[in-house]
């Protein structure tokens, strides 16, 4: 059972096993200076915020959702910490506070999305669409249409900038145990397995006693707290906060949360497949910085991204049936009660 | 004597819409005038020409995230076609359409041939066809991107001049058209019929011998040829094709279907009810910027009053269904007494 | 009421004679185009001399409502936008501004100009993110006799005024700066804003064309584009081209947003000692940067200046009723800003006299 299940998961990452050592290969032909430890470092850092909101986006998509308004989110939660602290003297106690009551407007955020999509069953993309609207406007309404800066040394230049054994980018640290934390919530609790069941068939899940308006409230709590800490190590990490931090950053964590073969229907994906994604995400800008295709990014990332998807979900359906090629009506079949699913 | 659910939600899409051109005619002075009327129903027209294709996908259970990437390529592509090769706009207006509804067969293949979910399918899609469109960009000889002004006046008399003074653009024209045509479409032919089965219930709809994965391929064309038509107007507007084109069209043309009473899942909604989701969602930045906000409260009471439409919207579906519910015990009660 | 009337007939009247007269002078210059400079003064005699004469507005009793629309509220112009306008207005107490945020969307844009003739506001200033298509809109205004002053940013069609902080000669300027502190040797690379606003951002090529036409011990490698204007997308970039350049000597870079994600970028790759980084726009963080030395320069545009003449200018239109339906104007005029480079020799007499203390008092503590 254990080696099948195995055998079945290492087909699914054949796809993007092969995309990683493709790019891996051609930048070793074509750039010598790719393979050193500092490009390796630098590439984890630079997917650290989106892996971090991408590890929060993963529960409300596995419930079958999306949230829209993680850019606004973060940055509305960035600009509040640093107003704050930046009124209380940039002291440890009021980057704290600052911190905590950005959490609590998250924390209320999430919650009241979950309040609109559950209970007044409005669908998640237009609750989400409208609270990125509303989130994007308060920001300069708490920041009064300024950037807010924090000087060097200070608790929040710390918190966005520090190094561990002056190599390792404190992001890259967060970004792991954000990831660790997303994983244990999803394979060690109770709450994670229900998660997955809801997502997989909510008519059931709510059968067998499992409150999905409950769970649901938290998986988007738990996403936009996510955000809340992405955008506040965003902004520690540019030492500025403002209407442009985090802007259009579900984007890109939508784009991390696809290659790494997370179905935005629900029910399927994993941390580990979250994690991946984003590190492909920022190698493809790696490989278009090193190869000056500055002009084609969006065209390369959409290609990659693509022919990943394809082959992943071809190669799927495959091992779903197990070996060789039995005729395509079983394929077919499949493919159809993979669909409904 | 009973009416149908779709019909109280159109009534409550067309209310709400009603609702909001009086509120904004009885507040502001000028959002009642002619001009104002002309160009919200032109602002309209593109966000509704992508909201009416988007319609076929949604109401066939699935989604189309790639429209924002189509409407970009299909743009800056339609643009060359004028700038480059000196097309009219008439022959361009139908390379577009052609050239979104290839768009539109490679997602429907990809996700009814290959079998990937129409979420991730379109989505990434959608990513190759904006780096398509980005790629396309007018370049200078320094390889940087410039824009080009668009010249040919058959291109421009779609976009950039009323027909008469003061008056209506053809593109909303050609949206109400469009809007109509594919109502006619939807409600009359057995593809619309399959289609709405397939949204109701997919494996139903295959085992009566439905051939779903056409259904569903015409539907992503249907979709993405509406989008290469809204993409080519978009820049005969604009009188040039920006790489910014298209930005965020995908989950505003979502919001508009859903708003107007398309539900996500499939099965209910037509073409018209995108039609007034896109109307809807015009009228309300319009009007509100008629009260000379700065554009930060304009984005606050622009989320909050979607908000406020789509939770009456549903409550006001609950209470209906719940009273069609009792009306109809009601009546199994007493059978004499239904009309 | 009536008298409005009136003089409304009257500065229609007199706003066809004088565009006859502005026809009449210019048909006359394309006829003899080596008068060209002398034709234009005599014009001017028609035009600006009589301001008395076109039927303006008083700004200091009728309620006056004019629109700025940027290219986004996060724009890092847009505090000094805010602190001279509000120093402004505060003498006109009928004058209502209003910020548009366009969020970097073109079609936003246009929407917003067509928005401006609709409530028939009395001026527009935008920084016009996509020169072709805020043409046709402009053009609207101006017919109808609606100022549009364009900041930074231009649009194609022909308008009452562009004010720029010149983006090319700031770029020269800064190739300059850096070769002397060089000595005319190294390698460089610039980081640039999106690539749709290529055109209109011409920094860079100031900086990579005075490189090449002046300077050829000093290699230019690559110009990067940075999305949204990004500052950790322009950290990530950089860090890229440490790698692949590692003997790079200097960045320049399009704005002192993306200075910042390059310092970054630079400190954590150790190399601070080499890579000098010159930025632009004279930013507060900018100008902390150079103190502390982890930035090499800058170069400052007064945008208190800028915003304010803007504004100023767009009052003076308002109230003489000028536009292009008045003037008609071959071209736009053009007002240039001048630009002072910011090195830590300069900086505390910069920070001193510029208005960045009041703009963001929060910024220096």
């Amino acid at each position: 059972m254990k080696k099948e299940d195995l055998a079945r998961s290492f087909k699914v990452w054949i796809p993007r096993i092969i995309a990683f050592g493709a790019i891996f290969i051609f930048m070793a032909i074509m750039e010598q200076s790719f393979f050193s430890t500092s490009n390796f470092i630098e590439i984890i850092r630079s997917v650290s915020v989106y892996g971090v909101m991408s590890c929060g986006m993963l529960f409300v998509v596995l419930i079958g959702g999306l949230d829209l308004s993680m850019g606004a989110m973060a940055g509305l939660c960035a600009s509040i910490m640093f107003v704050i602290a930046q009124n209380g003297a940039n002291s440890l106690s009021a980057t704290l506070l600052g911190f905590v009551v950005a959490l609590a407007v998250a924390l209320a955020v999430g919650w009241l999305h979950g309040f609109f999509i559950t209970t007044l069953k409005i669908p998640f993309f237009v609750v989400t669409l409208a609270t990125k609207y509303i989130l994007y406007g308060a920001i300069p309404l708490v920041t009064a249409g300024k950037y807010v800066y924090v000087r060097g040394g200070s608790p929040i230049d710390k918190i966005g900038t520090s190094r561990i054994f002056d190599t390792i980018p404190i992001l890259v640290v967060y970004f792991v145990i954000i990831a660790l934390v997303t994983w244990f919530i999803l394979n060690k609790t109770v709450f994670g397995r229900r998660i997955y069941a809801i997502g997989g068939n909510p008519t059931a899940a709510g059968f067998v006693g499992i409150k999905v308006f409950k769970n649901t409230n938290i998986a988007y709590m738990l996403c936009t707290t996510a955000a809340c800490i992405g955008g506040v190590i965003l902004a520690a990490n540019n030492q500025q906060a403002g209407t442009t931090t985090g802007n259009a950053y579900e984007g890109m964590v939508l784009m991390a949360m696809i290659v790494g073969g997370i179905n935005l229907a629900g029910g399927q994906g994993t941390v580990s497949g979250v994690v991946f994604g984003a590190l492909i995400i920022g190698l493809i800008q790696n490989l278009v910085t090193f190869m000056s295709w500055g002009d084609y990014l969006k065209l390369v990332q959409g290609a990659i991204i693509l022919i990943v998807v394809i082959v992943s979900v071809v190669t799927h359906t495959r091992s779903m049936r197990g070996k060789g090629r039995k005729g395509r009506k079983l394929l077919a079949k499949v493919k159809a009660e993979a669909q409904d699913e | 004597m009973r009416i149908k659910s779709q019909s109280i939600r159109r009534l409550v899409a067309v209310g709400l819409v009603l609702a909001l051109v009086v509120i904004f005619a009885i507040t502001t002075p000028t959002f009642f005038g002619a001009r104002n009327i002309s160009i919200l129903l032109k602002d309209s027209a593109y966000l509704g020409l992508v909201a009416c294709g988007m319609a076929f996908p949604m109401i066939g259970g699935g989604i189309d995230l790639s429209v924002g990437g189509i409407v970009c390529a299909v743009g800056i592509i339609s643009v060359h076609l004028s700038y480059d090769f000196g097309l009219s706009g008439y022959a361009i207006i139908f390379i577009a359409t052609l050239a979104g509804a290839a768009f539109g067969l490679l997602n429907g293949i990809i996700v009814a041939k290959v079998g990937l979910t129409e979420f991730v399918a379109t989505l990434a899609s959608g990513f190759l066809f904006l780096g398509l469109g980005r790629a396309l960009v007018f370049k200078d000889a320094g390889g940087r991107a410039v824009t080009r002004a668009v010249s040919s006046e058959s291109y421009l008399s779609f976009g950039k001049n009323p027909l008469w003074e003061n008056g209506w653009y053809l593109i909303t024209f050609v949206w109400i058209v469009v809007a109509v045509g594919l109502y006619i479409v939807l409600k009359k032919t057995k593809f619309g019929l399959y289609t709405y089965a397939i949204g109701s219930n997919d494996k139903a709809a295959k085992m009566s011998g439905v051939d779903t994965t056409k259904i569903k391929i015409i539907g992503f064309i249907i979709s993405g040829a509406c989008a290469g038509l809204a993409a080519f107007l978009v820049t005969a507007n604009l009188t040039s094709s920006p790489a910014a084109l298209g930005d965020g069209y995908e989950f505003k043309a979502i919001a508009a279907c859903v708003v107007g009473g398309i539900m996500l899942g499939g099965g209910k909604g037509d073409t018209i009810n995108a039609l007034l989701g896109a109307l809807f969602m015009t009228i309300i930045l319009n009007g509100i910027y008629k009260f000379g906000l700065d554009s930060t409260f304009v984005y606050i009471i622009q989320g909050l009053i979607i908000l406020l439409a789509t939770a009456f919207d549903s409550q006001f579906a609950k209470f209906a269904a719940k009273r069609r519910l009792k009306e109809q015990r009601l009546s199994d009660i007493t059978p004499a007494s239904a009309s | 009421m009536k008298k409005g009337k009136t003089s409304r007939i009257l500065a229609v009247l007199l706003a066809v004679l004088m565009v006859g007269v502005f026809g009449l002078g210019m048909a006359a210059c394309e006829k003899e185009s080596t008068d060209a400079d002398k034709g234009a003064t005599s014009d001017e005699d028609t035009g600006i001399t009589r301001p008395d004469s076109f039927a303006g507005k008083d700004i200091l009793t009728e309620d006056t409502t004019i629109w700025y629309i940027t290219l986004s509220t996060a724009g890092v112009t847009n505090r000094m936008a805010k602190l001279a306008f509000d120093y402004v207005i505060k003498y006109y107490p009928n004058i209502k501004l209003v910020m548009q945020d366009a969020q970097y969307n073109p079609e936003q844009q246009v929407t917003f100009l067509n928005e401006a003739l609709t409530q028939g506001v009395d001026a527009v200033m935008i920084e016009a993110m996509d020169p072709g298509a805020t043409q046709g809109p402009v053009e609207a205004l101006e017919a109808a006799g609606i100022p549009v002053i364009t900041i930074n940013l231009n649009t194609f069609a022909t308008h009452s005024l562009h004010i720029q902080g010149n983006d090319y000669y700031s770029g020269k300027e800064a190739a300059d700066v850096l070769a002397a502190a060089t000595d005319g040797k190294g390698v460089a690379v610039s980081v640039d804003g999106p690539q749709q606003q290529a055109e209109t951002n011409r920094m860079c090529v100031g900086f990579q064309e005075q490189l090449a036409e002046k300077y050829p011990g000093i290699e230019f490698k690559e110009n990067v584009y940075t999305d949204n204007w990004d500052a950790a997308v322009a950290q990530t970039n950089m860090a890229t081209l440490i790698q692949k350049y590692p003997d790079i000597t200097m960045v320049y870079c399009a704005s002192d947003d993306l200075a910042n994600g390059v310092v970054s970028a630079v400190k954590a790759a150790g190399k601070q000692d080499q890579i000098k980084v010159y930025g632009s726009m004279g930013m507060p963080d900018a100008l902390k940067r150079i103190q502390e030395g982890t930035q090499f320069g800058t170069y400052f545009s007064d945008n208190y200046i800028e915003m304010s003449t803007a504004l100023y200018q767009a009052l003076y239109f308002i109230q003489n009723g000028i536009s292009m339906k008045t003037m008609n104007y071959p071209a736009t005029p053009l007002l240039d800003q001048p630009t002072t480079p910011v090195t830590k020799d300069n900086v505390d007499l910069i920070i001193e006299t510029s208005h960045w203390k009041e703009a963001d008092p929060d910024a220096w503590k």
